[in-house]
């Protein structure tokens, strides 16, 4: 190893200092991770936002707006253009998604427009902001340069066999902590893969994953202790820019589907009309970013944290010109940026309704096509009818989707538009996307309330921390279906979009009204608004009360009362096609967890008869998740166990 | 161990019996879905219909005198009487005697609402399960069919037979309801001025223009009802005008025929004529309201 390739023993004293002032007011561990995170987010975001604002235009991309009192919820693709704020509207612009990439887990950028739109300024601005040059890199990809690699490999003669071997770079694979990709499609796209995976692998087999170490910060009564776990890295922030592969653009080609479902586009518009002579006077001329905005992180940072300026200041930021002491002061800050920037603090928990409507867009937008999904739903619901029948239960749904409507057409144009179908990884992409638009709304709120009200902003971002809604996801998938439609045409999966939130919110609001005998509106952030949760729990609550029944006596009680729920369900599509699928899946979903009550009915019995008889449904519907989590485990001989697991959420 | 990020729920202030009144259909040999039409129009999903009747009874339109220019909202439903409603479905209601009054600003279109003595068969079953429970009606009627004389199941039964009002507690009830009303700017509601047999073919057809968003259902023709008593909203915002029946009334079926065909076509309807007639038939009993 040679002496470059050293990784040096990070310099944690700063945040030693805040954990131990915090620990000495009284706050613990937890409280101390939360309140670092939540003061350097915002003192990041604010500083740099400072150190930028004359020197770069803002992109609006897209505007999310929720009514809450019509349950009404409208996603728009700005392009650029500027709207005049609006109640209940949060306005997400590039930056706002550059910021949340730096917080969340591995949202990848990929900015595509056509050339000199500024693409590539407005990243490398926030970049060279946030971060010294020797955290962050920029290639270039050309047919000559199409190795993404570079910036982790280090080659050195063998002085025994006198060959080149081809190492990974250790030190940059801990200090880059963004990376940016121009020209991504003149190269070999593939090779980004990997990056985008957060790891590279040589060709030898030596592989590593790639970040900033995040420090550990371990706290007992008042004493501090940091230390570093290997596998615990701060994923490096992967962004791209490219030209779209129009012929006039020699050597661009479309994006390769394995990169493109692990990025988000952004396609970058032509800002030159609607920033106007806003931004003739800016210039690229400025090269002190990154120090002008650690002098104002660092006041920043203390005053929201109640710590001493002063000392912060003297562990941040270079007290000589000594190279050494730059390092010095850089690490200590890495060290801060990574303990709160890691990504474990933007995982949010998601709600019930946020999942069920997920799972309506996914019922919506995957699959084969509608009709298929939509059958395959009714058979799932008359074969557990079949397999009940000692119940008497009947589950089956005596209806049909009429293809050739307007609505199916529609949607089906938008699924037809799509370059490959919804995979799991889209899924996967649009958790992320959901955490990152979740922590935009809640800063971007958080300030708005704060100059509102004249409260402090740490404040009101620490009061909107909330679960995921159907908000956030539904947001979410119209970015990742935005992404996956080839062509436009006029094609927008907003619409598809609009039409999964407008089925879900209706019928679950028909539902619970019918449930509850009264009006029930949508409430976004309510924990207990869920179709599928309110038919189990009805299920456990028909039998809460009941003393050593038998283990038959228990299921016949509880499916009984599914089946009405499920026939419930069942005349509340309204002739709608698009409800109707929504109807199918739950309808199934529930017929599957009266199948799966039958099924494990003694044990089911068991866990019942251990809890006292009780007003509470909980304690038993816990008795019943048990049984449904033990299930997961064992061999499996029933294969609409997921379906019962998504019923509870597990 | 999974990572789980979905919040548990937490009790709910449900009462126990929160589904006591849902009606559960028995599992039948032939349950299997309707997929095409091929003998006629038959299984047709009334849901949408009963629906529409059960807001509009919850927010019906009273009086349009001259001397209001508001509606005065009755609101017919309590209750009891909605789950009376909701199980006898549309079938036990009719409105009839359409004609137009002068309110302050302008024509709108009144009706009698009156009770069907005649309902079907099933739903006289749904009626009688409202009262004595959906797992005994099969057993009630095998030990009384006889004698209350409902033998025959493709025959209409009077709800209003004596013998039957025991079983049948609500109905009186529901009578109350009868009465003179305006008629709300809902063109499902004009279904209900045909016979129950005649509304479930065209109930087909208007529910599939409906979901296609094909005239009349382009246009407002479905209220929102949203009235509240001592509402202060001009009347015409609310019920049918004379403007708007000429409006609904334009086409020669009411669904423009084009769609009538489109929608036989879909869903393999043999005899379709027979139903362009009767769509035909409709229209023109609309056309034709008295008034002022």
């Amino acid at each position: 190893m040679t002496s470059e390739n050293k990784i040096n023993i990070p310099q944690t004293k700063a945040l030693e200092l805040i954990a131990t002032e915090l620990a000495r007011d009284g706050y613990n561990q937890s409280e101390i991770k939360e309140k670092l995170h939540q003061a350097a987010f915002l003192a990041t975001i604010e500083s740099a936002s400072q150190t930028m604002g004359s020197r770069v235009a803002p992109t609006p991309l897209f505007r999310i707006a929720y009514d809450q009192d019509s349950s009404s919820l409208e996603f728009t693709f700005l392009e650029g253009k500027g709207l005049v704020p609006a109640k209940s509207a949060i306005d997400v612009d590039y930056a706002d998604f550059v910021f949340a990439s730096f917080q969340c887990d591995r949202v990848a950028l990929l900015s595509e427009g056509i050339t000199g739109t500024g693409k590539t300024y407005t990243l490398e601005q926030v970049l060279k902001t946030v971060y010294d040059a020797d955290n962050r890199r920029g290639i270039r990809l050309n047919t000559n340069m199409s190795n993404v690699l570079q910036p982790y490999i280090e080659g050195r003669v063998d002085p025994n066999e006198g060959v080149l071997r081809i190492n990974i770079n250790k030190k940059a694979v801990r200090e880059i902590a963004a990376l940016f990709i121009d020209e991504q499609n003149r190269g070999d796209t593939n090779a980004i893969l990997g990056l985008l995976d957060n790891q590279v692998v040589l060709a030898t087999g030596e592989r590593a994953e790639l970040g900033l170490p995040i420090p550990q910060i371990n706290v007992n009564g008042k004493d501090v202790k940091i230390d570093f776990e290997d596998e615990k890295v701060k994923p490096v922030a992967v962004h791209s820019a490219q030209n779209p592969p129009n012929p006039e653009y020699s050597g661009a080609r479309r994006t390769d589907g394995a990169v493109g479902n692990r990025q988000v586009r952004i396609n970058y518009p032509n800002m030159a009309l609607n920033s106007g002579a806003a931004t003739i006077n800016m210039t690229e001329q400025f090269n002190h970013h990154h120090q002008t905005f650690m002098d104002l992180f660092t006041v920043k940072l203390a005053n929201y944290l109640d710590v001493d300026t002063k000392k912060i200041r003297e562990f941040l930021i270079p007290q000589s010109t000594k190279p050494e002491e730059k390092i010095r002061a850089n690490q200590e800050y890495l060290n801060i940026h990574a303990a709160s920037f890691d990504p474990a603090n933007a995982r949010n928990l998601f709600l019930k309704s946020a999942v069920e409507s997920a799972d309506h867009i996914i019922m919506l937008t995957g699959g084969n096509d509608l009709e298929s999904n939509f059958n395959d739903e009714l058979e799932i619901a008359q074969q557990w009818t079949d397999e009940l029948k000692q119940y008497n239960a009947n589950f089956v749904y005596n209806t049909s989707v009429d293809t050739k409507s307007q609505l199916i057409l529609r949607i089906e144009k938008v699924r037809a538009a799509f370059n490959e179908a919804l995979i799991e990884r889209d899924k996967t992409k649009a958790t992320k996307i959901a955490d990152a638009l979740a922590l935009i709304t809640r800063y971007k709120k958080s300030y708005e309330i704060s100059r509102e009200n004249g409260t402090s902003a740490l404040d009101e971002f620490k009061t909107l921390q909330a679960p995921l809604t159907v908000r956030d996801i539904a947001s979410a998938y119209a970015i990742v279906l935005n992404d996956k439609v080839q062509t436009k045409n006029g094609t927008s999966p907003v619409n598809v979009i609009n039409q999964a939130f407008t089925d879900y919110v209706s019928l679950l609001t028909n539902f619970s009204s019918e449930v509850y005998n009264d009006e029930v509106k949508f409430d976004l952030n309510n924990p207990d608004q869920s179709i599928r949760y309110l038919c189990s729990y009805v299920a456990v609550n028909t039998i809460k009360k009941d003393e050593n029944l038998k283990a038959d006596e228990y299921a016949t009680k509880m499916i009984s009362e599914l089946n009405k729920t499920s026939a419930l369900l069942r005349g509340l599509d309204d002739g709608s096609d698009t409800k109707k699928l929504l109807v199918a899946r739950v309808n199934s979903d529930i017929a599957s967890l009266a199948g799966f009550i039958h099924q494990y009915r003694r044990e089911i019995a068991e866990g019942f008869n251990q809890i006292s008889p009780s007003d509470k449904v909980m304690p038993r519907y816990v008795a019943l998740t048990d049984v449904v989590k033990k299930a997961r485990n064992d061999v499996k001989t029933n294969y609409t166990l997921p379906r019962v697991e998504r019923v509870f959420g597990i | 161990m999974t990572d789980n990020r979905i919040v548990q729920g937490g009790e709910l202030d449900l009462e126990s019996n929160s589904l006591e009144d849902v009606i559960v259909n028995p599992v039948t040999s032939d349950s299997k879905p309707v997929s095409s039409f091929v003998n006629g129009i038959k299984n047709v999903d009334m849901s949408y219909l009963d629906g529409r009747l059960i807001n509009y009874l919850g927010a019906v339109g009273g009086d349009p005198s001259p001397s209001y220019n508001f509606i005065k909202v009755y609101n017919l439903l309590n209750p009891e009487i909605t789950e009376i409603v909701k199980s006898l479905g549309n079938s036990f209601f009719k409105i009839s005697d359409l004609r137009y009054e002068h309110s302050k600003s302008g024509r709108v279109v009144i009706g009698d609402l009156t009770l069907n003595p005649e309902i079907p068969y099933e739903s006289l079953k749904r009626a009688i399960a409202v009262s004595i429970g959906d797992e005994h009606v099969d057993y009630f009627l095998e030990e009384f069919s006889d004698r209350l004389e409902i033998t025959d199941e493709t025959k209409n039964i009077d709800a209003s037979k004596p013998e039957l009002q025991p079983y049948l507690p609500g109905i009186a009830q529901v009578r109350k309801l009868s009465g003179k009303y305006t008629i709300m700017a809902d063109v499902y509601l004009l279904l209900l001025t045909l016979n129950p047999e005649d509304r479930e073919p065209l109930t087909f057809f208007f529910n599939a223009a409906r979901e296609s968003k094909v005239y009349p259902f382009s246009h407002k023709f479905e209220a929102q009802y949203t009235l509240s008593e001592n509402n202060n909203a001009d009347i015409n915002e609310y019920c049918l005008t004379l403007s708007d029946m000429n409006t609904i009334t334009q086409n020669p079926h009411i669904i423009p025929f084009h769609e009538i065909v489109r929608i036989g076509g879909e869903n393999k309807i043999k005899g379709i004529a027979e139903y362009t007639d009767r769509l035909e038939n409709f229209r023109d009993s609309l056309r034709n309201i008295p008034g002022p």
